[in-house]
């Protein structure tokens, strides 16, 4: 087992290589791939913790410490992976539901997984002003290998898969509504334990808070 | 020559790396050397990437407290207690410097251009060294981890041989700019420089609230740098605050509407600068709606050219060896175009500063419009005070105090036109008008007073002709009386007084003191008359034969008596608002009219306002009880236009034969008030397009005995939340006769219009819930009256615009919710509620209802559950443009949207308290008066 695991380690990054190249061959290689799974979750947590680092300023905005800002990023990359793998989940119940996709799960998450790659350079979402653009830019990459890597798992038509990813969207969003609730509130209060304050996400919120102290008290003055 | 390496300035970064892309490009990859350019190449970008990654990292830290203090979020920074020593400046000007800025000392030529500007100016303070590029204020050569390497780049840079590497510095402050044009990491690092500048500002003996007003003055990155921090800068130094952009590169994203001037001075031989408006995607021609684009529409951005000059030295704007044609060098140049703006001596193309002319500007060249036409010392007209009776007991005209004269307390003076008997020496004579010490005073006075500073958009408005309280500009702590008086340029605001009035003299002379807002009226005196015909027809008006109402026989076979009918002045759009044509051929001269009006200097008596006496008579011509045919009739045939023109009418309507089918004196009566568009010939242009909105007010009725005919009739006030407008009509309290019957100003003869009486005595009666009394219509009355005068200021900024989110309908039912709020929490507040209703089981029915009414209002108004947050929280949300935020503005219309039409919020709330067992009273009226054929009604927008 553990030279399978390490065997697998060592196709990382012809095959991320491959999927940001939206390269078929690499879908298929993880599809069977004895470390595939452990591989692919690699992607995902690597890639989650990219794209913390790159959205990295919720947290300073908060004004969460160093050390915690670290464990932060961490467990911001662990929950993005429980939540990338739930919405494979979905994708892969949408598919074979609807469209009669006879594809073990484990398969969909390991090719679903390395679709992520792209998003290995969100940290690059971080640069002043070039990140908004890079992050509109990442997100199509990774959803076209979602489409190419989805295509080669189950061999359904590009309409289809599109329909399961939309439709798997969809899903993903009610479950979070209705019976993820309690699993999103754990990984809520786990960030803001881990951060060390109650972690405010809205941006437009968190610029208010960035102005409030400023100017409120010349405002309260002349009311 | 130094001076080229000293102040690479943005240009050499563009150059430089262009030049090794091109070399990447083209050359190929064999050759060696090539290759080890590639290479270096390839590194130098990815140190770019790097380098840009962590640029914002000195910003974010300081905000998370990374580096020691944290920030102080609970004020400002420094201190505001500084003495005043000696005489104050007339301005501050901040310098805020270019990228190749490395410590808080310039390169040559800016300290030069400094000490130049000091000198041309010796009455300004100029406040130098703040780091434009760090939040910590900190010089890259100071203490810092890279501070070695910092230091060395300063000095290699002086080298000849090495001066490329000056282009680091610029890098590293570029990239601070960009992270301040950065929507996300900006407001974090615009507030730091916001506070470094104000500190900047405290530290040279700046008073915050002194009203000096501040320059920022940025050169290059330095204008972004003014940009980003002004718009949080202003409201902390309330102050005028301008900007000067020297060849700045800045990304027009920041809000600057709220600020006074921009200059933007640039050189025709500028690359750099015109680097910005090619970058930054908020600066292109085709993002109508980014805050720089507006700014510029409203006249707000002054460009000046300053000929062939570049950016940095040598050729640049602060050049002191290179001359222009006219034998200035290039600094000198600058320097004059500065200091000219800074002294406002500078001929300026401005756009033209008088506004362009409105049907209220027209209205005043006419003479009848005009107090003095209305000479004080003629008593009664024609002495006769048996068939006039004057409007109210006290009638005065509103005189806005000089700055000079004003008080602590907001007031104004009060011209006396008309006081009660035991006062009549008053008449004629200038007294202080101000407010009664009560609680509901002091609340009222302290929500709406507010400093005066219009805002780019009022002036903008204000020279497209709305009329806006011109001369209240720069006022502070304007108060609710001072922006009544001052919303017009001129003193002419003619007002009855409401409520208590108290009557004190003082040594300083007679206060009088009231704690209601008072009335806008139109004429001093009435009489009940029909026309007869006209004696004499003239250009300027009409000599008509009236008969006066005679009590005892109950017709109209009193005395005659000629009036004076004048022709009014037409409006914007060339129409006269009323008519003296064929005044006895109305339907309604049957019934009999209430002539408004006052004594002109010969004596005869000028009809200013007309009203319909029948409208007011609580004779309804129709009785429709039953749920469906009430709710129908007021949906459906109410608003039915055709062939009403010139007609009223007044329809009962009860859900129930269990309401209440009559009125009697004293009512108290809620008032709704929506009117429709002026179509035909003469199409207004607001009705020009497939629909027409309309308007929508709540106002309050009384019924009273008439003393002229011993008849109940309604006596009508509006509470108009209006904005500012071309017409002069203000947002204030309006008697029927001003806001309706006014012959140059009202909407009778002109609009058609459904004002709804709703009688329902759980809203109209006082509940005393623990010693505290509680009146639910009396609390939307002062809820209205605190919407009025924000609406009269735009809460300080000179006007409030409407929109999907915030109109009329949409903010007088704001104040609805906040009333109905208001009992809600006193009655859960109530220490023992059951105890209560035991105690006072009168009340306890009437209490469930307006409990009932209240939910049902709610649930009809705000039909999808949720309260709009704004109206919650009873944040300051006042109308803002629309453009400001078009997407939420719509989303939080769709929440209310019963109240953003303001016939379908009228049907909504008068349908409510129909259902909760209301007597309605609808009274419509249709284009009423003398003829104007070039108009048709239109009804507005209901579904």
């Amino acid at each position: 087992m553990p030279e399978l695991m390490t065997a697998g380690l060592d196709q990382f990054w012809p095959l991320v290589r491959g999927a940001t190249a939206l390269n078929p061959d690499a879908f298929r290689t993880i599809e069977d791939h004895g470390g595939g799974t452990l591989l692919a979750i690699t992607v995902m947590l690597l890639a989650g913790f990219s794209q913390s680092l790159g959205q990295g300023i919720v947290l300073f905005l908060n004004q969460v410490k160093p050390i915690r800002f670290v464990l932060s990023l961490g467990i911001a990359a662990i929950l993005f992976v429980v939540s990338a793998a739930f919405w494979v989940l979905s994708v892969w119940a949408v598919s074979r539901l609807l469209y009669g996709a006879d594809v073990s799960f484990l398969k969909v998450l390991r090719v679903l997984g390395l679709a992520y790659a792209p998003l290995l350079w969100s940290f690059l979402v971080a640069i002043p002003y070039l990140g908004v653009p890079i992050q509109v830019v990442l997100s199509i990459w990774s959803l076209l290998a979602f489409v190419q890597g989805f295509n080669v798992v189950t061999e359904l038509d590009r309409w289809q898969v599109l329909g399961s990813a939309v439709l798997g969207w969809v899903v993903f969003q009610i479950l979070q509504r209705t019976i993820g609730r309690p699993a999103i509130a754990l990984g809520q209060r786990l960030s803001n334990t881990v951060a060390g304050a109650t972690l405010v996400t809205n941006l437009r919120q968190l610029e208010q808070t960035v102005q409030s102290g400023f100017t409120k008290p010349a405002e309260e003055e002349t009311r | 020559m130094m001076h080229a390496v000293w102040q690479n300035g943005l240009g050499a970064v563009g150059e430089g790396v262009g030049r090794l892309l091109l070399l990447a490009l083209v050359g190929g990859i064999e050759h060696a050397t090539e290759r080890v350019v590639v290479d270096l190449l390839l590194i130098g970008l990815g140190a770019l990437v790097v380098a840009a990654l962590l640029s914002p990292l000195e910003t974010l830290g300081w905000w998370a407290g990374w580096y020691g203090d944290p920030v102080d979020l609970e004020g400002p920074p420094g201190t505001t207690e500084e003495p005043v020593t000696g005489k104050q400046p007339s301005r501050y000007v901040v310098y805020l410097d270019g990228i190749g800025q490395v410590k808080s000392t310039y390169a040559p030529e800016a300290e030069q251009f400094l000490s130049e500007l000091g000198q041309a100016l010796p009455d300004m303070v100029i406040v130098r060294g703040i780091m434009s590029y760090s939040v910590l204020n900190k010089a890259l050569v100071a203490d810092r981890p890279t501070s070695a390497f910092w230091r060395l780049v300063d000095w290699l840079r002086t080298k000849r041989f090495f001066a490329i590497l000056g282009m680091l510095i610029n890098i590293r402050n570029l990239l601070m700019v960009v992270v301040s044009a950065d929507t996300r990491y900006g407001p974090v690092y615009n507030r730091g420089m916001a506070q470094l500048i104000y500190k900047g500002l405290i530290d040279e003996g700046y008073r915050p609230g002194s009203g000096v007003p501040v320059t920022l003055l940025g050169f290059s990155g330095g204008g972004e740098i003014s940009m980003g921090a002004a718009p949080l800068l202003q409201p902390a130094l309330d102050a005028p605050l301008d900007i000067i952009s020297l060849a700045g590169v800045f990304c027009g994203h920041n809000n600057i509407l709220s600020l006074g001037h921009i200059y933007h001075l640039v050189g025709d031989k500028d690359p750099v600068e015109r680097t910005g408006p090619v970058l930054f995607p908020k600066r292109w021609r085709v993002m109508a709606l980014s805050y720089w684009n507006r700014a510029k529409k409203r006249g707000q951005v002054t460009f000046i050219s300053l000929g062939p000059v570049g950016h940095q030295t040598p050729g640049g704007v602060l050049d002191p060896n290179q001359r222009l044609p006219d034998g200035r060098t290039h600094l000198q140049q600058t320097v004059d175009w500065v200091t000219g703006i800074l002294q406002e001596r500078l001929p300026l193309q401005r756009p033209s500063i008088a506004p362009s002319p409105s049907s209220y500007s027209l209205a005043q060249q006419g003479a009848v419009n005009r107090p003095e036409t209305y000479p004080l010392n003629q008593g009664y007209p024609e002495g006769d005070a048996v068939h006039y009776r004057p409007i109210a007991p006290w009638m005065g005209r509103l005189i806005l105090p000089t700055p000079e004269q004003r008080q602590p307390q907001d007031g104004v003076w009060f011209e006396v036109h008309h006081a009660t008997d035991d006062y009549s020496q008053l008449v004629g004579q200038r007294v202080w008008l101000s407010w009664q010490n009560t609680p509901w005073v002091r609340q009222y006075l302290g929500l709406v007073t507010r400093d005066l500073h219009f805002s780019a958009d009022a002036e903008y408005s204000h020279r497209q002709g709305k009329v806006l309280p011109k001369r209240l500009n720069g006022w502070r702590r304007v108060g609710p009386l001072e922006s009544l008086a001052g919303a017009r340029p001129t003193d002419n605001v003619i007002a009855m007084l409401n409520g208590l009035v108290q009557v004190e003299s003082r040594p300083e002379g007679v206060q009088i003191l009231i704690d209601q807002d008072p009335a806008q009226i139109s004429g001093r005196f009435y009489a009940i008359a029909q026309f007869v015909a006209p004696s004499q027809t003239t250009p300027e008006g009409a000599l008509y034969r009236i008969r006066h109402f005679n009590r005892a026989s109950r017709q109209f076979d009193g005395p005659e008596a000629a009036v004076w009918v004048p022709q009014v002045v037409p409006n914007i759009n060339g129409l006269r608002p009323s008519s003296d044509q064929d005044l006895e051929r109305s339907p309604c001269n049957r019934e009999g009219w209430y002539l408004y009006g006052a004594p002109d200097s010969s004596g005869r008596f000028v009809v200013q306002a007309l009203a319909p006496r029948a409208l007011f008579a609580l004779t309804p011509d129709r009785e429709i009880v039953g749920k469906t045919a009430s709710r129908r009739y007021l949906k459906q045939k109410s608003w039915a236009v055709e062939g009403t023109k010139g007609k009223i009418s007044s329809v009962l309507l009860r859900a129930s034969e269990k309401a209440a089918p009559t009125f009697h004196r004293g009512d108290r009566l809620l008032l709704n008030h929506v009117y429709g568009g002026v179509g035909g010939q003469m199409t207004e242009p607001a009705a020009r397009g497939p629909v027409y909105f309309g308007h929508f007010a709540y106002g309050l009725a009384e019924v009273v005995q008439e003393p002229l005919s011993g008849d109940l009739r309604l006596e009508i006030q509006y509470f108009q939340v209006y904005t500012q407008n071309g017409d002069g009509l203000i947002a204030c309290r309006h008697h029927w006769s001003n806001y309706m019957g006014d012959r140059q100003f009202g909407w009778l003869n002109l609009r058609p219009v459904r004002d709804v009486m709703i009688k329902l005595d759980a809203f109209t009666m006082s509940y005393t819930i623990d010693g505290v009394t509680f009146h639910p219509l009396e609390r939307l009355l002062h809820q209205l009256q605190i919407m009025m005068a924000r609406y009269r200021t735009g809460d300080g900024s000179g006007i409030t615009y409407v929109g999907p989110a915030n109109n009329c309908a949409q903010d007088s039912n704001q104040a609805l919710y906040a009333a109905l709020q208001q009992l809600n929490r006193a009655a859960a507040t109530m220490a023992d509620p059951v105890a209560w209703l035991q105690a006072h089981p009168d009340q306890a029915a009437q209490a469930q209802q307006l409990r009932q009414i209240g939910q049902s209002l709610k649930r009809d108004l705000l039909p999808w559950g949720t309260a709009r947050a704004d109206w919650q929280h009873h944040e300051t949300v006042l109308g803002s443009s629309l453009e400001d935020d078009p997407l939420k503005q719509l989303a939080t219309a769709l929440v209310s949207w019963r109240t953003v039409l303001p016939r379908v919020a009228s049907d909504t709330v008068i349908t409510s308290f129909l259902q909760r067992g209301a007597t309605v009273l609808v009274l419509r009226t249709t284009q009423v008066g003398g003829t104007v054929p070039e108009i048709e009604p239109i009804a507005p927008l209901g579904f």
